[in-house]
């Protein structure tokens, strides 16, 4: 399955340049992708589909669809 | 120990300056800074008091922690009655100058009444005296502070002042400190140019005493240690607060055009990517470096140089690095008025800083400005010929310079969002809570970000309450209450405190009581700290209300209320302010109208 994936913030060099799409397991649930990317606290990371954003008890259990943007930036309180 | 426990007193009208003993039983029970420069203005002032009187104070107010190694121990306060809301105000700020106070033997400093003459207040430790600045009126921050420092023959003291935006009593004219820091929001520098106070300037060698070193450096230890590592502090080391515009933008929560959108197609020229991308023109960036405040493990401040091609660039002065782009004054220049113009931001944000104005409350009120045009409420007759289209870059510098400085239409805009709205016959426009434009978070899809907005004792406020990462998770009006409430009380203790806010993402209470009670007399517990910081949070409240605020006053403009966003994860939604507020007035022990109840008052010792 061939999914976009944004990565916002200090950890953005993780990206393949091309920004392209990105090819997963069928199966892949928006958690995985988050472990895959080896971030720093990643599991308190945002995770937007599609600019919806998955609850932290859903990461890994929602299905995903070809195509589908998935958005990921560090937690940030402030500005 | 942790405080100092001395005040100085200055009466401006009098020339007369006093030392007194701090209020040891106020310290006590407000722990310090925004919460002890609350209490002592609660007592001092009439709240119905008019902002710009000689009968209202300025209270520049450090906390126990300030001035120590604890990490981001460098805050300070001003506490006053603001003259942009007419409610209570209390503006934070970091770089050097807090410390500095602290370390001259201060906890405090209380001005009162006004100069008959421009003057500014040099301290050196137990010494201060008013000295004349008939030289430096009409200056601005970037000119006042190397003179003072010229004239005083000592490079290393801090000077806190006002530019010609606080002369000019602009509504929301900043205190800026160490050229680059400021106390920014709600007009505190507009109270201090009504009284005639060009600077302050300090300078500090007595250090600051703790109750016990060792466990005081211990409870120092664990809590870098929980920082140092962690991703938040990464981001904003890195890429500073700018890194957030992305991420609103990606969630649709990115106030634009006068919050008619909620998402920015500019972005990426104004991001904090497109500030570390090397330009053409001279193959730097905008972003040279980061900056750090005192005792600072983070580094979220910016160093920009402009661009030397940009043609408002000509001049010297503004070939210098100086303090650059961070989420917040990006958000307001950039996407609040359709401008994608990465020079243009960068300049404007020089000019609020060289004449000390606040970043936010410029922009927001620009893009009220703007919409006004559009809509031909006002017109090029009443601009001096400018057009105010979103997305006019040239309309923002132009503006900015009239502003800062007080003259032609900037005066209209100096005034802020909510009078210029409401002189132009569309009130509904001003993106305002309690007559304070909004930071860079819109509502709809933030609902949290709403209630603490309407909630806010000093008007809309991003670091009131702390409800990001909920709201980036669930957009929801459920639970948003609790949030609101306990986040509120955790940050009127860090401001309190002497620390900043952005590491309390990160520690608890309980990392923070460590460092209170290692330094400070008397037991403290997190559950105390709890209890001072909902205690500080409804004195503020108290204040308002006696000022003449009430319930209706914790609200937020229509177009957040009642107009869908059209995009975005809050698409179609609107705030659901009417399903929050009355859970939180309950949560916090309040009466359906907001008024806390005797109960309450009783419990927190009010």
């Amino acid at each position: 399955m061939k999914l976009k994936l944004e990565l916002f913030g200090a950890h953005s060099e993780k990206l393949p340049r091309d920004e392209g799409e990105i090819e997963f397991p069928d199966e892949t649930v928006p958690g995985k992708i988050v472990d895959w990317l080896e971030l720093k606290d990643g599991d308190q990371f945002v995770i937007l589909i599609n600019g919806h954003p998955v609850s932290l008890e859903d990461r890994y259990k929602v299905k995903l669809t070809e195509g589908d943007l998935i958005t990921v930036f560090p937690p940030m309180e402030g500005g | 120990m942790g405080w100092q426990g001395k005040i100085l007193r200055v009466n401006l009208t009098e020339g007369t300056i006093t030392s007194e003993a701090l209020n040891q039983q106020w310290a006590a029970d407000y722990l310090g800074s925004r919460g002890l420069g609350t209490k002592y203005l609660s007592e001092e002032t009439d709240p119905k008091v008019e902002p710009f009187s000689p009968d209202n104070k300025l209270i520049f107010a450090t906390g126990p922690l300030t001035g120590t190694m604890a990490a981001t121990g460098g805050r300070y306060t001003v506490v006053t009655k603001g003259p942009l809301t007419g409610a209570i105000t209390c503006s934070n700020s970091g770089g050097y100058w807090g410390a500095e106070l602290k370390m001259a033997g201060w906890d405090m400093l209380i001005l009162e009444g006004k100069s008959p003459q421009p003057v500014y207040l040099s301290i050196n430790n137990d010494k201060a005296e008013l000295i004349s600045a008939a030289e430096y009126w009409g200056k601005s921050v970037w000119e006042v502070e190397p003179a003072i420092k010229a004239k005083l023959q000592d490079p290393t003291v801090k000077v806190a002042s006002i530019g010609r935006g606080g002369e000019s009593l602009v509504r929301f004219a900043a205190i800026v400190n160490d050229l680059h820091r400021a106390a920014g929001r709600s007009g505190v520098g507009a109270v201090m140019g009504s009284k005639n106070l060009k600077a302050i300037a300090v300078k500090g060698t007595l250090g600051v005493s703790v109750k016990d070193p060792a466990r005081f450096m211990a409870a120092v230890g664990a809590a870098r240690a929980k920082l140092d590592p962690s991703a938040r502090r990464d981001s904003l080391s890195t890429y500073g607060t700018h890194a957030m515009m992305d991420n609103t933008n990606a969630f649709g929560s990115l106030p634009t055009r006068n919050c008619q959108d909620v998402q920015f197609e500019g972005v990426k020229d104004i991001n904090a990517k497109a500030v570390v991308t090397p330009r053409l023109s001279d193959g730097s960036t905008n972003l040279v470096t980061n900056k750090a405040c005192f005792g600072c493990t983070i580094g979220c401040g910016r160093m920009a140089h402009m661009d030397p091609n940009y043609e408002k660039a000509s001049e010297d002065r503004y070939k210098k690095i100086s303090g650059g782009l961070e989420y917040e004054n990006a958000y307001a220049f950039g996407p609040m008025c359709g401008i994608s113009d990465l020079n243009a931001i960068t300049y404007t944000n020089f000019i609020c800083n060289e004449d000390g104005i606040d970043t936010i409350s410029f922009g927001a009120t620009m893009a009220a400005a703007m919409e006004l045009y559009e809509i031909g409420a006002i017109t090029k007759e009443d601009t001096g010929g400018v057009a105010l289209n979103f997305g006019n870059a040239e309309a923002l510098t132009t503006m900015v310079e009239q502003t800062a400085t007080g003259r032609g239409f900037g005066k209209e805009i100096g005034e802020g969002a909510k009078r210029l709205c409401e002189k132009y016959g569309h009130p509904d426009l001003a993106m305002v809570a309690k007559g304070q434009e909004f930071p860079g978070y819109d509502t709809r899809a933030m609902k949290g970000m709403g209630l603490a907005y309407a909630t806010s004792n000093r008007g809309a406020c991003h670091l009131r309450a702390s409800p990001f990462v909920d709201d980036f998770t669930r957009v929801t009006t459920e639970g948003k209450a609790e949030i609101v409430k306990t986040s509120q009380d955790k940050v009127s203790v860090v401001d309190s405190s002497g620390l900043c806010v952005f590491p309390a993402a990160v520690w608890g209470l309980d990392d923070i009581v460590a460092k209170i009670d290692a330094a400070c007399e008397g037991d403290w517990t997190e559950e105390r700290l709890w209890q001072t910081g909902e205690r500080i949070f409804n004195l503020e409240r108290s204040y308002n209300l006696k000022a003449g605020l009430t319930g209706k006053d914790d609200t937020l403009p229509p177009r957040m209320l009642k107009e869908a966003a059209k995009s975005g994860a809050g698409k179609g939604q609107t705030t659901g302010l009417e399903v929050t507020l009355p859970e939180y007035y309950k949560l916090r022990g309040w009466t359906e109208e907001g008024i806390p109840t005797n109960e309450t008052l009783d419990r927190l010792k009010l």
